[in-house]
């Protein structure tokens, strides 16, 4: 922007990483390959507590643990293990396979965003590189792609030089993966995980043959295989176009009650493809029985993307393949984002993010601490939500409608019917050109308090509760600023709001000027 | 100083011999190498970069590993002819304004993707880098939000490895947030039939939409930043200087070209070049296209003595990214003087008196 350089950048105070649904939580951790050291990481746990998965952000964010009530399905040993695409120059592996976790050297994709992104779901995104290293001679691009990972703070003895990944050759594409716990309508599990793949060429005019392997490393003993529809273990088998399902898996038990499972529908995710089929090995080295879902000429033309869903079952095989040849219904991603505004005293303008697969939107609302009830289905963005209380804070939320039902709620935002002196349309939260009046600082203190209300907690007294205007009013002081600053963060924190660090935090008596800005916070923060 | 007029006096002739139709010249290089950035607190970094010089020798420019492959120097003659010390600078393109994301309503918080990085060492990843042939280097990298998820929109921290420690962090987790943007950057130098200079940076770069739902209202710009002492206004067409004009839909504006120059000839200066008939096509409802500049001093504000920067740069409302579409444009960066440069733009030095 034309105004970089004057730009103010402020800090978060207080944001949760963790991100709940339910019992359903994400975050942060640290997953320790066998022989390796810590690695930074990322997990999702179901609503019901029982399953949850470990993405290895070193080594490209793939799935490295899946835990079913503390048994371990899901090896993570090495960047050739783990739950991971691969796309190979057919038919042969080399001289180029383009690998989501990492290279034969063990050397990790890299890994330039990853998220809890909302309730019950994470997004990672992946730069992929080539598995072979280089060594396979690829041709038509010479292999000098050498992969980046660069580091930013600049601290300590960091210089940033050598950083480039020596060795190491990155594939021209990227890999976004969304995560997240979906019901299974015939429990146990209560939930299964669904990984949303989406495959971008970056590249101006690459594009070759690939073929698609989707390779899965489960427990040593996990001997005993499963496969439906049977007859698609072999390359000329099935045809993609006419398979809606396969799906095989791994057991621990000769009656395949404990084990995993991995579906997909070739029909709709490798539609291009020609024939898929599934392919079972043992890798006594890295003590792995894997499993794998193959399909023949999967392109992927320059500057587009392909997405694909695929699902790894924990429990019993029948219950996965009950799932499966019913297509694995799920509901469409919550929407990612809503925001809600006052337009007046009795009425607010919600928006929200559009969903994959949503064909239509619910939305929800919360008043006076109580719970989310419908208030419009269904409903499109923006939506205004009239005759409002004057005066109220409420609390909205959306969901995505699709084949499978109602998705997880959006992030969720808030409105206070309230319209504010000196508040202008199209600069809101400004006050552009205007100086800080007792009428702010009084509509303020009725705001924060609806916060407080639709927060379930009391409401706040204030120092002189009558701000007096006038030659004689009443000074407007630090201690105004300060018990509304308060009073709004406890009370959005009790919603789960995120709450952002104010400006001249905290303000010094005697040194700082109470200014519009700071007035435009808080009316940012009670809307 | 004589073997310095030698060299220049071989350069030329070899760009002159290259008119002619000859082979790339030996001047033409594209290789790894490493940038100081000069501005504070980022004296403290060395970045890992990559230079292209032009196949006459008189300019090269540095595209910064560390903040996502963005052009961060271009010299003239031995002369900077951009400002870019900090991520917030440079010449990059950014998007800024979607209305569901912008909790201020156009203050000071909105979600920003942009090449280069955010402030305070939050550099874009960059996955890889490759020099084509001597005058071709291709980029891919990310993109990361400049306000640091302060919309209270976020998709997602980067990863990155630690250099002393040898391990991967997940840096700043409360104020690094990516964009979930790819950006791909093809530079070269093509010739200018003016002569001079010989040639003139074209960069081309595709932005695909790596998230499965993200379809946001942006608006869109290169900025572009130069030093102080370009100060002197030029662009074409002339009223295409601020949103919702008459006739500067991209529809109306085949070529858009603005500059700041060093004095009132408008003889030395940096100018910025697009195509928006052909590389801007909007899916908005109100499209509109203008040359943005600010002559008031950067990084500080007008009042500033220690004036570093002005900017001049393309902008355009409503240039959406959809999920699963790329949007690819050439953008140019155009030294030296005005005429030869709009001439270089429109074919027609009789619209750039």
């Amino acid at each position: 922007m034309a105004d970089r350089g004057v730009r103010f950048f402020a800090t978060l105070a207080l944001f949760a990483i963790m991100s709940r649904h339910a019992g359903a939580t994400c975050g942060y951790t640290t997953f320790t390959p066998p022989g390796q050291g810590s690695h930074v990481a990322i997990y999702l746990t179901d609503p019901s507590g029982q399953q949850t998965a470990t993405f290895d952000l070193v080594w490209g964010g793939m799935l490295a643990s899946l835990k079913y009530n503390g048994i371990e399905h899901v090896v993570g040993n090495h960047t050739v293990t783990m739950v991971q695409p691969n796309w190979f120059y057919y038919p042969s592996a080399n001289p180029y396979q383009i690998a989501g976790a990492g290279d034969i050297n063990l050397q990790g994709a890299p890994v330039p965003s990853v998220y809890c992104s909302a309730s019950n779901q994470l997004l990672i995104i992946t730069g992929l590189v080539d598995f072979a290293a280089g060594s396979g001679g690829y041709t038509p691009l010479p292999a000098a792609r050498q992969t980046l990972l660069e580091y930013g703070p600049g601290v300590g003895d960091d210089r940033n030089l050598g950083d480039m990944v020596s060795g190491m050759y990155a594939a021209p594409y990227t890999l976004t993966t969304a995560a997240r716990f979906v019901p299974n309508p015939s429990a146990p599990p209560a939930y299964y995980l669904r990984l949303d793949y989406k495959i971008t060429n970056n590249h101006p005019t690459e594009q070759l043959p690939f073929g698609h392997w989707f390779r899965a490393s489960t427990p040593y003993d996990h001997t005993t295989t499963a496969l439906a529809p049977s007859n698609c273990a072999s390359s000329s088998s099935c045809q993609s176009s006419t398979t809606p399902y396969l799906i095989t898996g791994r057991y621990v038990d000769a009656g395949r009650t404990n084990g995993i499972a991995f579906y997909l529908s070739p029909q709709t995710a490798w539609s291009s493809g020609t024939t898929a089929w599934a392919v079972f090995g043992t890798d006594v080295g890295l003590q792995t029985q894997q499993v794998s879902l193959v399909n023949q000429f999967w392109a992927i033309a320059p500057r587009t993307s392909r997405q694909w869903a695929l699902y790894a079952l924990v429990g019993e095989w029948s219950r996965a393949l009950t799932f499966a040849q019913a297509g694995g219904p799920a509901p469409p991603d919550a929407p990612t984002v809503l925001q809600a505004t006052a337009t007046g005293t009795t009425a607010v303008q919600i928006t929200w993010s559009s969903s994959l697969g949503a064909t239509s939107y619910q939305l929800e609302r919360s008043s006076g601490g109580g719970g989310y009830v419908p208030v419009a289905y269904p409903a499109s963005p923006p939506y205004t939500d009239a005759g409002l209380q004057p005066a109220t804070t409420y609390l909205y939320q959306a969901r995505a409608q699709g084949p499978g039902g109602l998705s997880d709620p959006s992030s969720r935002d808030l409105a206070t019917t309230i319209l504010f002196t000196d508040d202008d349309p199209q600069h809101p939260y400004s006050l552009l050109g205007k100086t800080v009046k007792a009428a702010h600082i009084t509509e303020l203190r009725q705001a924060v308090n609806a916060v407080r209300t639709a927060a379930g907690l009391t409401i706040s007294s204030w120092t002189d509760p009558t701000i007096y205007t006038g030659a004689n009013g009443t000074l407007i002081r630090k201690v105004h600023i300060d018990e509304l600053r308060s009073s709004l963060i406890q009370a959005r924190t009790q919603l789960g709001l995120f709450v952002s660090e104010f400006i001249d935090d905290p303000i010094t008596a005697g040194v700082s000027v109470i200014r519009k800005e700071h007035i435009g916070q808080l009316r940012q923060g009670v809307k | 100083m004589r073997r310095a007029r030698v060299a220049l006096w071989f350069r030329e002739s070899v760009a002159a011999l290259f008119g002619l139709g000859l082979a790339w010249p030996v001047f033409a290089t594209c290789a790894k190498t490493t940038w100081q950035p000069i501005d504070p607190p980022y004296t403290i970094e060395q970045h890992n970069a990559y230079a292209l010089t032009d196949p006459s020798g008189q300019q090269t420019a540095l595209f910064d590993l560390t903040w996502g492959g963005t052009l961060v120097s271009l010299k003239y003659n031995n002369q900077e002819m951009m400002w870019g010390p900090n991520p917030g600078g440079m010449i990059q393109p950014a998007y800024f304004g979607d209305p569901l994301h912008n909790i201020s309503g156009g203050g000071a918080w909105w979600y920003n993707p942009e090449q280069a990085g955010g402030p305070a060492f939050r550099g874009t990843p960059v996955f890889g880098a490759v020099c084509s042939d001597a005058n071709t280097l291709m980029i891919i990298g990310g993109a990361t939000d400049y306000f640091g998820g302060m919309s209270g929109y976020r998709v997602g921290n980067p990863v990155f490895l630690y250099s002393p420690s040898n391990q991967y962090h997940v840096y700043d987790t409360n104020k690094h947030f990516a964009a979930p943007y790819t950006i791909t950057t093809i530079a070269t130098f093509v010739p200018n039939p003016g002569g001079s200079p010989s040639y003139y940076l074209k960069i081309t770069q595709t932005i695909l939409n790596n998230h499965p739902t993200e379809n946001f209202t942006f608006g869109f710009q290169i900025s572009g930043y130069v030093p102080a002492r370009l100060k002197f206004f030029k662009s074409f067409p002339a009223n295409c200087t601020a949103a919702y004009q008459p006739g500067c839909g991209p529809a109306d504006v085949p070529n858009l070209i603005g500059g700041l120059y060093s004095d009132l000839g408008l003889s030395d200066g940096t100018a910025l070049y697009v195509r928006p008939r052909s590389d801007w096509p909007f899916l908005g409802p109100v499209p509109s296209v203008f040359i943005l500049h600010d002559s008031s001093c950067q990084p500080a504000g007008p009042a500033d003595p220690n004036c570093l920067a002005h900017t001049v740069g393309p902008w355009a409302t409503d240039w959406s990214v959809p999920p699963s579409t790329p949007r690819t444009m050439d953008f140019y960066v155009l030294v030296g003087s005005w005429a030869q440069a709009c001439t270089f733009a429109t074919g027609s030095p009789a619209s750039c008196s």
